[in-house]
């Protein structure tokens, strides 16, 4: 017998896409034997899709004076220290314990700076010269001529002037990569008249490629390394706020800032050198900071969308968003704005979403472009593994106040970009997006996500790895990899 | 107090709830005070400074039910100061499921299955509700029942009845509007 009758609240409920997803499987089950239910069902969502469709449209907004109240007033006001009462006891009133109390307290305070006193004038007086030191970690097989100890400031070593042409004969002389930099300077000048006593700089530095990393110790060395402190050392994704999935009939869109000051061209390339200069006494160590005006328009070399399946999930699908853009624009240089990013999905075509991460890559150095990446994961209308020759629109994504680098010429909408999915599968993709695709995976797993099917670290490695071939050169790509074997071991596949 | 939790996420909380509810909380509010724009966006804005002031951490995932509620309760506060709800009979506010349908409405009705929202109008205000929060605000049944006090249980219920309701009127005035008008 048939528990579910056609007026059962639950056939409204299961019709709506509500239903409990432990109940969801017996009632399909009681719909799809009995017709009448089946009829209600698809009744009751006939009449659920019209009201959806002509529900009334609101663009009522609050007035710009509300919203100021509300962007500016109760957040970023301080909170001013609630003022003392100015309630000074007449000295008639006063006990002989208060004028002992403000004595005391005199005297203190003129103790503690006649101390200070003697303390500055006697350390001034015997404390030998200091050297300064430092030391960046040298790679194991830097030369020993390279390395050079810290010299801490109690040790009697004597002190060593360096001078100019020195330096320079030192830097030819070190080929070898070495990213250890000794700077030497006296508290008390002891550099040669002849040399340019305004500047003492030891720089040895011989590695042309700053983007190696440091070795690192095996994961598996250290008992205390755990998953979450080598994924801190990774910096992969930056991952969204919420990974549970959305419904795209109930809300087809998601919006995410863009910051382009995050893609200004890390200042890594510069730390391999390290320079000082005396401070005269009138130098002005604030420099002026350009003025930031109201939010400029942000500039886009080109945007795209890839879509394939998910490796975890068959009946998923990865979209990846990337946006790429000039860093020495004046968005990315002054001040921090944001521009929103708008992906509105098709509830045609796309049942429920989720946003797994976005990046900001900074541009290698000044001039060049940076990126922007987002991922999404969804779940298509449908048989994910079916191919789409024309392909099928899952999404618009539409970037608004940008405006694009080169010309675009053409009878369409420059401003949007229409995201189709050719049912292409992840074997099939472009190496990149196979390789961002690991580090996703790596970070939902780090995370701990829910919803993610198939996914381990095993997964991820083969996912890594199949992008090798062609990326082997590349020396992020072989830490990635690193850094995921030892997690393997940590963690287990 | 805002200063005691994360300003940066309590200003992200708002700036994004601001993007995404702003219109529709309006439009509800507006709905439960007869349509006055200018008391529902000071209610809507009440709600918002509210949100400045609360903990992100407990209101971080469920934003949108939490300023429903907030609008709707200040709403039937305002309307109780200015007396607009009877408030001697109590059922007026637990909206019991009777369906009373204004007749004024009948002689608006035309092209009924283009025009289903002006038959939900005449449905009682608990089904008028719970239709509104579930298809024009994309409220799911849990995010209802948060904002109603109801359960979810009720909700569906309540949403169960309203849609048959709503299909019976629809099948009644079509079959009148398919009945040639020498024969009314």
């Amino acid at each position: 017998m048939n528990p579910y009758p056609a007026d059962h609240p639950d056939l409204t409920r299961f019709a709506l896409d509500e239903l409990p997803t432990a109940d969801t499987p017996a009632f399909r089950s009681a719909v799809e034997q009995k017709p009448t239910l089946q009829t209600e069902v698809t009744a009751i969502q006939d009449l659920a899709h019209q009201l959806r469709a002509q529900a009334p449209l609101h663009d009522l907004h609050l007035t710009s004076q509300q919203r100021q109240q509300i962007l500016q007033g109760p957040i970023s006001k301080p909170i001013a220290p609630r003022p003392r009462p100015m309630t000074r006891p007449s000295p008639v009133g006063r006990s002989f314990g208060s004028y002992l109390i403000s004595i005391s307290r005199i005297a203190a305070i003129v103790a503690l700076v006649c101390s200070a006193y003697w303390l500055g004038f006697s350390s001034k007086s015997n404390t030998p010269p200091q050297l300064i030191t430092v030391t960046l970690p040298a790679p194991a097989d830097a030369p020993a001529s390279a390395r050079i100890s810290p010299v801490h400031p109690t040790s009697p070593t004597p002190l060593t002037a360096v001078s100019g042409p020195s330096v320079t004969d030192s830097l030819a002389a070190v080929p070898a990569p070495a990213a250890t930099e000794t700077l030497a300077a006296t508290a008390k000048p002891a550099i040669e008249p002849s040399k340019p006593a305004e500047k003492t700089l030891v720089t040895q530095k011989a590695n042309a490629t700053p983007a190696k990393p440091e070795p690192r110790t095996p994961a598996t060395a250290n008992p205390a390394q755990t998953p979450s402190a080598l994924a801190s050392h990774l910096g992969i994704t930056e991952p969204a706020i919420s990974l549970e999935f959305l419904n795209a009939s109930r809300r087809a869109a998601d919006s995410l800032e863009l910051h382009p000051k995050r893609i200004r061209p890390a200042t890594s390339a510069a730390a391999n050198s390290l320079q000082a200069k005396p401070l005269s006494p009138n130098t002005r160590t604030e420099t002026p900071q350009p003025v930031a005006r109201n939010r400029p328009d942000l500039f886009v070399h080109a945007w795209r969308s890839d879509i394939a399946s998910c490796p975890w999930n068959p009946t998923h699908r990865l979209l990846r968003i990337t946006v790429q853009l000039p860093s020495d624009q004046e968005s990315a240089q002054i001040g921090d704005h944001s521009y929103p990013l708008d992906i509105a999905f098709d509830p045609n075509n796309v049942r429920e979403y989720r946003r797994i991460c976005s990046r900001h890559y900074p541009s290698p150095e000044a001039g060049h472009a940076g990126k922007i990446v987002v991922w999404y994961e969804f779940k298509p209308n449908g048989s994910a593994a079916k191919s789409h020759d024309n392909g099928k629109h899952i999404a618009s994504v539409r970037l608004t106040s940008a405006r694009f680098t080169t010309q675009t010429i053409g009878p369409f909408d420059a401003s949007q970009i229409q995201v189709l999915d050719r049912g292409k599968t992840w074997q099939q993709a472009r190496e990149d997006f196979v390789f961002e695709s690991a580090q996703v995976g790596l970070q939902l797993l780090l995370d701990g996500a829910p919803q993610n099917g198939a996914l381990n670290h095993a997964l991820v490695l083969q996912l890594a790895e199949h992008a090798a071939p062609t990326r082997g050169a590349d020396h992020g790509h072989a830490h990635f990899i690193k850094t995921l074997r030892d997690l393997r071991k940590l963690t287990g596949p | 107090m805002a200063d005691q939790f994360d300003t940066t996420e309590t200003h992200l909380l708002v700036e994004r709830a601001l993007a995404e509810h702003e219109s529709a909380l309006i439009g509800y509010t507006a709905g439960i005070l007869n349509g006055d724009v200018e008391r529902a966006r000071d209610v809507v804005q009440d709600a918002f400074l509210k949100l400045c002031k609360a903990d992100p951490a407990k209101i971080r995932d469920n934003v949108k039910a939490w300023l429903f509620t907030i609008c709707r309760n200040r709403a039937f506060d305002v309307l109780r100061k200015e007396q607009r709800i009877e408030f001697n009979n109590e059922k007026a506010l637990e909206w019991v499921a009777e369906d009373q349908p204004d007749p004024a409405y009948q002689s608006d009705l035309q092209e009924l299955s283009d025009q289903v929202w002006v038959l939900v109008e005449a449905l009682t205000p608990n089904y008028q509700d719970v239709l509104k929060l579930k298809f024009q605000h994309d409220c799911s049944y849990q995010q209802i029942a948060e904002i109603t006090g109801l359960t979810v249980g009720n909700v569906g219920f309540i949403l169960h009845n309203a849609l048959r309701k709503l299909r019976t009127k629809l099948e009644k005035q079509l079959a009148q509007s398919a009945t040639p008008l020498k024969n009314r």
